[in-house]
């Protein structure tokens, strides 16, 4: 079965079907699509076999060839869980479209909504870096008509901002991804835009250089990191908050993965360049993010600043270079994409019941919430990642790896935990605790259908947290492939690389796709026994 | 040999200039019409003395092909003033000035 | 066998909590909160019985299990496994855990029944006794680090119990930020370990710390500091100390059974655990134990003016755990979890008491609203002496020799020792006399001006039976190691403590101590005799006004919670304000205003050429061909 082109191309022609039909009908064809989307992701999952690290379940086929863009999918260790991620949290907020549809065009909402699933999902498997371009434009356009159509005061301007400001990143990408072609070509004599065959490829240090930081622009600002945030206010305000609930979850892993799939595979030599500076900024993010989420006058603020930090937290642990910090944050990116959404959900639930969103209007909804408060609390905790969360998993192996080499960043980080519990607690306890507020919380109170959407949420995140090597030991071979390269770079120990590091042009035989080895390359013996 | 070359370009480059000053002064639609036409014409008549000096018909080839695509284009001209006569009445270009940015 | 029942053990409270917390939105009916909310407990408590006779009967070496259940996490070098570990320590914990634990839940069904959410309260201590539970019995540090945030939160939820009260609401932040930055430093003392050692189990890190890391090197001396922040945060040694007094304001069986007896003494567990470590950091080892003589004497001045009966307790609290702490970084580590037990006696009892008088005044807790309940209350009377008799330090009684040990032995542990024990002298004085006053001006003196509003009233059997038996604990429980006598304690957590130094105090210092103490319980005695009872309290009202610089110090709490907040929190929220207010609209979104200012303006400049007139556009063209035309001759 092409089960990777179905999970692209399910969502996207039933996207266009609902988009034409009377919403009544869209609804229902929408949420099955949803469904069928996740479970198809499920059935990837079967499929794969987590001992090997390179890109499996490949489709190839021509497309324009002649201009190199290729329909190239594959999916590796790390994919696979942002496939899922995306599938699940659309799944949800698809279910969660079919319970509620906006007033004004639902079947349009809902095609929109099944069209950036399929664009993500042809992100998250494109196996060449044409078709990786095409997805990552492709996204920006139904989520500018998401924001633009559906969202609340200020939309326009919000929306306008964020798609001008990420594609000013993506252009910057796409005369880097034709720069990786044609260099690669006067290297290895082979002309192409596929991932895998250009890994190893020996860019001299400048080329690697400029052409990672082409490349990481554009990822940063989709993240985003400090300082090219400033399109994440504004339209994470004025969204829908199903919209919202995507484009934190889900959309912001984009960025993250470039990192992954590109940055540290195909250019090691510039990671290990830009290395520190990178984690000086991540480190900003989760203190910047952390404190402006402290002082944040809005609900919907204080989780978009938090998102800020914890990204942060994902990207300090791409970019330390250290196989546990990686394997923590990959972990970490379906913590947050778990988290996040859930606490949107929160949010939006309280802010949609009461019309409120300032956190000051608000106050002691425990008393006629008992359930939200509860599950308020279990998001909170998570959220600032107590330990016993999925996302203390994370951010203790994020961490744990970090220390390894650059202790100072950890100790400025940890500050960010200490933070997340002073604005994650703030939040909790002047809308759920203390006197009343202007709203009593029987009106917020949970409704059937709010279980819906936040059990399988939380149901994962406690999976996680009991059994986080349910998902390490997938990422695992993926996650030491990715990172060798990079670790070769900045001269780690060996006993550190565990991946073979890719060559090219090979000097010897080219080691078979999805050649499992996974010890590190001893140094050839070469000294020969004496007669 | 017959006609240098020399005379040819005086002509063409005479005629073609006759019609750019045409296009930049007049301000009547008709007339700029006629003005574009010239210039096709001095051009065609460059066309046809190069073709003539260098002794190959690519020259007056493309002088045809103008023709034939001066003739379409004054087709469509014209229809656009009768257009234009229709709904403005005036056929002053300087008063057409909708693409103002 | 008793590997299965361990996860027994720690599964049945949580299962309880689990029960009572998802029993639908409705209230259920009391009895069925009791029996779920109780019984876990108890039979939590009837397991760990029956783990605990199991290893008596086993041979010493032989006492000590790990029960895994799965891989947790798996990280290159790095295994983590979902395990438990019983040994003589751990297993002394589950007791008094669970054992206390149930007598204090069985006392809330009483206490608690004209309060609210009652069914939410039982739900939470549960799942405050399943988390304690697993700090103790988790076999590395991950786990210990889970449980102890878990705690954390427990103990949160459990202080902003009266979630609508602010001052509960703050008290409970506040308990839930610094106990944040105790993981935080239990954190980062794990990823030490975990990149040095490449291992978290108890097992692997104490094997093979003393190899790797060596005795006295930097690598020791950071994680045993680190790991003191975290049992600092959590045992609410000086300066991470300011939750505690406001942690009162949770409900009186909350503050017996989390902020006394079991949860804040998790920071004397740490220490104990990690006797190996310490024993490789001589100089943090110093450390700890000079913050815990600073704790106990701060503790306890402020004790002495507190006019709260639960702020009284509190500070108690405090002053005893600077006692475990001084005596678990000397290297007394029998002592200290010695004194931990017939701490978790008598302070749950002087609590649950305390309780009893609060019950009967219908929530009044300030001591002067208090005096003469004697007649009213003989019971909790009774029990009240005993209790300020057993944590003063007189014979018989429990904390005699508990504390006793702690100053002979550590007599005879070098010169920092002499003088902390000194010092342990002087807190005993002082923590004779504000036991005492509490308690003269509670049972003895005047009645309030006014006399009571009702008449106090004795409580039920509920409330009186878990009372009682704790007294009983409290006056007997110190005979488990008496000096010279037997040294139950020391053979039974022999095996738990891999480089327990093994200090003896000789029998002068033994009796030399005895006597000291013994008078410095009598000086303290007699002097809040003099002061609040010998001549029917008026000397009292006659001294209220002497020292008033001191005693606003003292009420101040050595003004530590203003300087906390210049320092540490308005710093941060200014940064936060500042960020906010000052970057966000300008620093990064005016980068994007620039931006499109920009190319607004540039595109103003443009816009000026396209005038819509067809010979404009045409002049542009000829002009364009010209300069094409141009540098094409010129450029030949």
């Amino acid at each position: 079965m092409p089960w990777l082109t179905l999970l692209i191309v399910v969502p996207l022609a039933a996207g266009i079907v609902a988009a034409l039909l009377p919403s009544a009908t869209a609804r229902l064809v929408a949420a099955v699509a949803g469904l069928v989307t996740a479970g198809l992701a499920v059935a990837v999952l079967f499929e794969f076999n987590r001992t090997v690290g390179t890109g499996q379940l490949t489709e190839h086929h021509g497309w324009a060839s002649e201009a190199g863009l290729e329909w190239t999918l594959r999916v590796d260790g790390i994919s696979l869980w942002l496939v899922l991620l995306t599938a699940g949290i659309f799944g949800l907020a698809l279910v969660a479209g079919f319970l509620h549809m906006p007033a004004r065009g639902g079947a349009q909402y809902l095609g929109l909504i099944l069209i950036a699933e399929g664009a993500l999902l042809g992100l998250f498997l494109a196996g060449n870096l044409l078709l990786f371009y095409v997805f990552w434009e492709s996204m920006l356009i139904p989520f500018y008509f998401l924001v633009g159509m559906w969202g609340s005061e200020g939309r326009r301007q919000a929306v306008m901002r964020f798609v001008v400001y990420t594609m000013v990143g993506s252009l910057i990408m796409l005369v880097g991804i034709v720069a990786t072609a044609f260099i690669a070509r006067d290297v290895t004599g082979q002309f192409t835009f596929d991932i895998q065959a250009l890994q190893g490829v020996a860019f001299s240090d400048t080329q690697s250089r400029w052409l990672f930081a082409a490349f990481a622009l554009a990822f940063v600002i989709k993240l985003p990191m400090w300082p090219f945030h400033a399109w994440l206010p504004d339209t994470y305000r004025t969204a829908p908050i199903v919209v919202t609930v995507l484009l934190a979850a889900v959309m912001s892993k984009a960025g993250v993965y470039g990192f992954l799939k590109i940055g540290l595979p195909l250019f090691p030599g510039g990671a290990a360049f830009f290395q520190n500076v990178l984690v000086l900024l991540s480190v900003v993010s989760i203190l910047y993010g952390s404190l402006v989420a402290w002082r944040a006058p809005t609900l919907r603020l204080v989780v978009a600043y938090s998102s800020i930090a914890h990204l942060g937290f994902i990207l300090l642990g791409i970019v330390t270079i250290d196989g546990q910090a990686l394997q923590g944050a990959v972990l970490q990116m379906v913590n947050h994409g778990l988290v996040v959404a859930s606490a949107f959900v929160i949010v939006g639930i309280i802010t949609q019941r009461s019309g409120r969103e300032k956190v000051a209007d608000l106050g002691g909804l425990a008393e006629g919430a008992p359930w939200l408060a509860g599950a308020f609390l279990f998001v909170t905790m998570a959220s600032l990642a107590i330990p016993g969360s999925n996302a203390f998993a994370g951010e203790f192996f994020i961490l744990i790896g970090t220390f390894r080499h650059h202790w100072w960043a950890v100790f400025l980080a940890c500050l960010g935990i200490i933070y997340a519990s002073v604005y994650m607690l703030r939040l909790f306890q002047r809308t759920m605790n203390g006197p009343r507020g202007q709203v009593s919380g029987s009106t917020v109170e949970m409704r059937p259908g709010d279980f819906v959407l936040l059990v399988p949420l939380v149901a994962a995140m406690l999976a996680i947290a009991l059994w986080p090597q349910g998902v390490l030991r997938t990422t695992g071979p993926t996650v030491d492939r990715v990172l060798a390269p990079a670790q070769v770079a900045l001269n780690r120990p060996a006993s550190q690389v565990r991946a073979r590091v890719p060559v090219n042009p090979p000097e010897e035989a080219l080691p078979l796709p999805g050649d499992p080895e996974p010890t590190a390359p001893t140094p050839q013996n070469t000294q020969v026994p004496t007669p | 040999m017959g006609i240098s070359l020399m005379y040819y370009l005086l002509v063409s480059g005479g005629l073609f200039a006759l019609g750019l000053a045409g296009v930049l002064i007049r301000r009547n639609m008709l007339l700029l019409l006629l003005a574009v036409e010239l210039m096709l014409n001095g051009a065609n008549v460059a066309l046809i003395g190069f073709s003539r000096h260098w002794d190959v018909t690519d020259g007056q080839i493309f002088a045809l092909v103008v023709m034939v695509v001066a003739a379409a284009e004054v087709v469509i001209g014209l229809g656009l003033i009768v257009a234009v006569y229709r709904q403005r009445i005036v056929l002053d270009v300087d008063e057409l000035d909708q693409l103002k940015g | 066998m008793i590997g299965s029942l361990a996860w027994v053990v720690l599964l049945l409270p949580l299962a309880g909590a689990l029960v009572l917390g998802f029993s639908g939105s409705a209230e259920p009916p009391k009895a069925l909160t009791r029996v779920a909310g109780v019984g876990t407990i108890a039979l939590s408590f009837a397991a760990t019985l029956v783990i605990f006779f199991t290893l008596l009967g086993r041979d010493a070496d032989d006492r000590a299990l790990t029960t895994t259940a799965w891989r947790w996490a798996e990280l290159g070098p790095l295994r983590i496994d979902l395990a438990l570990l019983l040994d003589p320590l751990s297993v002394l914990m589950m007791l008094v855990i669970t054992g206390v634990g149930m007598l204090i839940v069985a006392y809330s069904t009483e206490y608690m029944n004209h309060d609210r959410d009652y069914r939410r309260f039982f739900a939470e201590m549960d799942f405050f006794i399943f988390a304690m539970l697993l700090l103790v019995m988790a076999a590395n540090f991950v786990f210990l680090i889970i449980g102890w945030a878990l705690v954390g939160l427990a103990s949160y939820l459990l202080i902003g119990y009266y979630y609508d009260r602010p001052s509960a609401v703050a008290a409970a932040k506040k308990a839930f930020v610094i106990n944040v930055l105790g993981d935080v430093g239990l954190v980062l003392a794990a990823f030490v370990m975990a990149v040095k050692l490449d291992t978290l189990d108890y097992a692997g890190v104490f094997g093979l710390a003393p190899e790797k890391l060596g005795h006295g090197g930097l690598i020791p001396e950071l994680i045993a500091v680190l790991l003191f922040v975290g049992a600092a945060a959590k045992s609410a040694q000086v300066p991470l100390h300011t939750w505690l007094p406001d942690a009162m304001e949770g409900p009186t069986p909350v503050s017996a059974l989390i902020h006394a007896a079991t949860m804040v003494t998790a920071g004397v567990y740490l220490v104990v655990r990690c006797n190996v470590l310490y024993q490789l950091a001589p100089h943090a080892s110093e450390m700890v134990a000079i913050v815990g003589a600073v704790t106990l004497f701060i503790a306890a001045t402020i004790a002495t003016v507190q006019e709260d009966i639960k702020r009284v307790l509190a500070w108690s609290t405090v002053s005893q755990i600077g006692y475990m702490i001084m005596a678990a970084g000397l290297g007394l580590y029998t002592g200290a979890m010695f004194h931990f037990l017939t701490h978790a006696f008598f302070k749950a009892l002087l609590f649950l008491v305390a309780g009893v008088v609060i019950h009967a005044l219908v929530g009044e807790q300030g001591i002067d609203r208090m005096g003469g309940l004697k007649k009213y209350l003989p019971v909790a009377w009774a029990t009240t002496l005993v209790g300020c008799l057993a944590i003063s330090g007189v014979p018989p009684f429990a904390g005699f020799f508990s504390k006793d040990e702690i100053l002979a032995r550590a007599w005879d542990a070098g010169d920092l020792g002499k003088v902390l024990s000194i010092v342990g002298l002087v807190g005993a004085v002082l923590t004779a006399f504000y036991m005492f006053r509490m308690f003269f001006r509670v049972f003895h003196g005047p009645e309030p001006e006014g006399g009571y509003a009702h008449a106090p009233h004795p409580s039920g059997p509920a409330m009186t039976l878990p009372v009682i038996v704790l007294a009983v604990l409290s006056t007997v429980g110190g005979l488990i190691q008496v000096p010279t006598v037997n040294h139950w304690l020391d053979s039974w957590l022999d095996v738990s403590l891999m480089a327990d130094p093994a200090l003896e105090a000789s029998h002068a210092t033994e009796w030399r101590t005895m006597t000291m103490s013994v008078i410095a319980a009598a000086a303290g005695i007699g002097l809040a005799w003099f002061i609040f009872a010998a001549d029917g309290g008026r000397r009292r009202v006659q001294m209220a006004g002497a020292m008033p610089a001191l005693r606003r110090f003292l009420l101040d709490q050595w003004r530590f919670d203003p300087v906390i907040d210049d320092a540490v929190v308005a710093p941060g929220r200014d940064l936060g304000d500042a960020a906010y207010r000052g970057f966000e609209p300008y620093g990064s979104g005016g980068l994007v205003r620039g931006g499109v200012g920009v190319a607004t303006a540039a595109a103003r400049l443009v816009r000026a050429t396209q005038n819509g007139l067809v010979r404009m556009s045409a002049f542009g063209l000829v002009v364009g061909l010209i300069v094409v035309a141009a540098a094409m001759i010129l450029g030949r």
